[in-house]
């Protein structure tokens, strides 16, 4: 059985900045985090292993499969969620998510009505329009309503409201309990999403992996309330 | 080939244009029923005026490409399970279907020009769907080449394209001419001459459209497959941000505006400059016939230069990125200040690369014909940086709309003119002014550009709303 998703080696390289070489494994049924500051390469590494970036190095698998190499239909297994849908502004929430469930064979348009409706989405709102936190929440169900086994949120629940965001966390935790072929992997800067959603967590600092918090030991934090002094103690950039 | 996504990108794509359609095709109807009713003249006028509404409509599925570039919507699209030549095809077939209200406005200025002759409609028909046919020829290779490359490093394929057969020798271009001479005369010594029309005729239209849809498709596809973000093509606004630059502006804005853009310009015609120092030194070597393609290439890259200002603040604009300078604590004329002064700056290498080309060419420019040029290059690129704030759907739409208006004033104060000879009147006219006038005409273009302009400017940043 592969891993869902499995880097080795995993560079990429920019003039100002390098984000590797990595390497980690994400197996069906975790939910996974990735911690790190501003510029460490949370989006530029999201963006590797969903195949979007084309200048990376080393092996990036999911579900035993290089997305760069893998057949068109094997696409359906990732999903990708920014900060807003990657649609033209001019269309209407609804047309995007008509475009994709033609798309996508595994669309389940009862599933996307009944995300829509718990984190109170509108769709008849064109994307031009839509707040920055409805807008991750439209990019949220677009990646979403297809099941893929890789779900990749970048930054999910920055912009949404208290409730909303909540609403978020209770459907992530929800989708990704009881579904041992899928796994979550999703960046942010909120400890307390992390504490409550995920089973690991990786720490990047400047482009490279510096620590992973494991279960036990997020759980060991998370009671005695210590993640945060712990998450920053190993993010802080010491010389 | 997934027949239900090729549905579903067709689809997307008619449905994001949909607007510009509706409008583009409501206002060629109109045309098209004004061709029809009105007298010859105002006809012909009515007819005229849908060439820039179908060149709208043709232009429409560029700008929204060009979009999906600036936005890299273009990486999400390589992430669909839907093959890329899938992609490719529905998308240009989108953009063919978008655009097909085009045919309405070609038979409109047909029909005027045919002086609504009942006889001559069907030819006039078949005519425009021809005509739009090769208007799609055009649009496909367009969006492919503009999916595949940064168009504005394209600026020598038209001219090369164009300059393309003088290069070929003669002999080859005879041998070429007859060998298609005797492929026709062949054909149709062996068909008789209705079945040569119904065989060779929609050959003739069916083969070169199926290749080059093919062609663009296959081009599309590349460039889908090779996609990368370009910050240059956002005006290096993803690139480093000018500190030293943006810091000055607290120290006003006039200099600080002209440092930036000065900044930015040089930052984004790099290459351009490159290659101008390369065209200068063939033409200095006089190394023919590289030099004599490079005196013609000159002036288009000249240009470009000071040009440079107004593409920086269309990508600012398209990017929200000028609300930071809508947001500034200064007064708005003195930020468009700041501008004409950057476009002054960036119109004196554009000249002096001329200058100096023509020098070393043996024909040096007067200094008069030099501040004529410079003159003109300030007026362009200041006319077209104050369109880049100025400039909205509805401002250019009510541009039109009084523009057609003095046309229409115009036709009823001179019944009875044929237009065609009163346009060569006023083509003739305006040489002559052009050659008594001397340096008082760019001086006065210019002037009166800089006059209007700064008011526009002041008023298209304080009411512009950038893309979310």
């Amino acid at each position: 059985m592969h891993p869902i998703l499995e880097t080795r080696d995993l560079t990429v390289r920019y003039p100002s900045f390098t984000l590797g070489p990595l390497g980690f494994t994400i197996h069906g049924g975790e939910t996974v985090a990735l911690l790190g500051a501003n510029a460490a390469g949370k989006t530029t590494l999201l963006r590797a292993v969903t195949g979007r970036l084309l200048d990376r190095r080393g092996v990036v698998e999911i579900a035993g499969r290089d997305p760069h190499h893998a057949p068109d239909a094997w696409r359906a297994k990732v999903g990708f969620a920014g900060e807003k849908p990657p649609a033209d502004a001019a269309l209407r929430v609804r047309e995007w998510f008509a475009f994709l469930r033609d798309c996508y064979p595994t669309w389940d348009d009862p599933y996307q009505r009944d995300l829509a409706r718990r984190l109170g989405l509108d769709t008849s709102e064109r994307i031009a329009a839509l707040s920055r936190g409805t807008a991750v929440k439209a990019a949220y169900i677009g990646a979403e309503s297809y099941r893929p086994e890789l779900l990749v949120l970048d930054e999910p629940t920055n912009g949404l409201d208290p409730v909303v965001r909540l609403e978020l966390l209770a459907l992530l935790r929800e989708c990704f309990a009881n579904a041992p072929g899928r796994a979550l992997l999703f960046s942010s800067h909120l400890l307390e999403d992390v504490e409550s959603l995920c089973d690991r967590a990786l720490l990047l600092r400047r482009g490279v992996l510096v620590g992973e918090l494991d279960g036990d030991r997020l759980t060991e934090a998370r009671s005695t309330g210590q993640l945060t002094a712990l998450v920053a103690d190993v993010l802080r950039d010491q010389p | 080939m997934n027949w239900r996504g090729f549905r579903a990108v067709v689809r997307l794509e008619l449905v994001r244009g949909r607007r510009l359609v509706l409008w583009c095709g409501g206002l060629l109807l109109l045309l098209l029923v004004l061709t029809m009713v009105l007298p010859q003249q105002p006809a012909l006028i009515a007819g005229v005026l849908a060439l820039p509404i179908v060149m709208a409509l043709v232009m429409g599925p560029l700008g929204s490409l060009a979009s999906d570039k600036r936005h890299g919507h273009l990486e999400f699209d390589r992430t669909l399970p839907l093959s890329l030549h899938t992609i490719a095809a529905g998308r240009l077939l989108g953009a063919t279907l978008r655009t097909a209200p085009g045919i309405l406005g070609i038979v409109a200025l047909g029909m005027a020009i045919a002086d609504r002759s009942a006889a001559a409609a069907p030819l006039v028909v078949a005519i425009g769907v021809l005509a739009m046919l090769l208007a799609w020829w055009f649009l496909w290779v367009l969006l492919a080449l503009n999916a595949r490359f940064a168009m504005r490093r394209l600026w020598w394929l038209p001219l090369t394209l164009w300059l393309a057969p003088s290069l070929v020798p003669e002999s080859v271009v005879e041998r070429v001419g007859a060998a298609i001479e005797q492929f026709g005369t062949g054909t149709f010594d062996r068909l008789d001459g209705s079945l040569a029309l119904l065989v060779v005729l929609p050959a003739a239209v069916v083969l070169p459209t199926v290749a080059l849809f093919g062609g663009a498709v296959a081009l599309f596809a590349h460039g889908l497959a090779r996609f990368r973000p370009d910050p240059a093509a956002l005006g290096v606004l993803l690139g480093a941000a000018p500190r030293r630059e943006l810091g000055a502006i607290g120290r006003g804005p006039v200099l600080a505006v002209v440092r930036l853009r000065l900044r930015l310009a040089f930052e984004q015609f790099r290459r351009e400059l490159l290659i101008i120092a390369a065209m200068l030194a063939v033409i200095l070597a006089d190394l023919d016939p590289i030099a004599t393609y490079a005196r013609l290439y000159l002036p288009m890259l000249a240009a470009l230069i000071p040009s440079g200002i107004a593409f920086q603040l269309m990508a600012g604009r398209a990017t929200g990125a000028l609300e930071g300078l809508q947001q500034l604590p200064h007064p708005r004329r003195e930020i468009g200040a700041g501008h004409l002064l950057a476009v002054l700056v960036m119109a004196v290498p554009g000249v002096i690369v001329i200058a100096v080309a023509k020098a070393m060419d043996g024909a040096p420019m007067p200094p008069s014909a030099i501040l004529a040029r410079w003159l003109w290059y300030v007026t362009l690129g200041w006319i077209g940086t104050v369109l880049a704030v100025w400039a909205t759907r509805r401002r250019l739409l009510s541009l039109g709309v009084a523009a057609l208006v003095l046309l229409a004033g115009w036709w009823l104060m001179h019944p009875g003119t044929s237009v065609t000879d009163r346009i060569l009147e006023a083509t003739a006219a305006a040489g002559t002014i052009r050659a008594e006038a001397g340096l008082w005409l760019p001086l006065g273009a210019a002037l009166a550009a800089v006059g209007i302009g700064l008011g526009l400017f002041a008023r298209g940043l304080a009411t512009m709303r950038g893309e979310r």
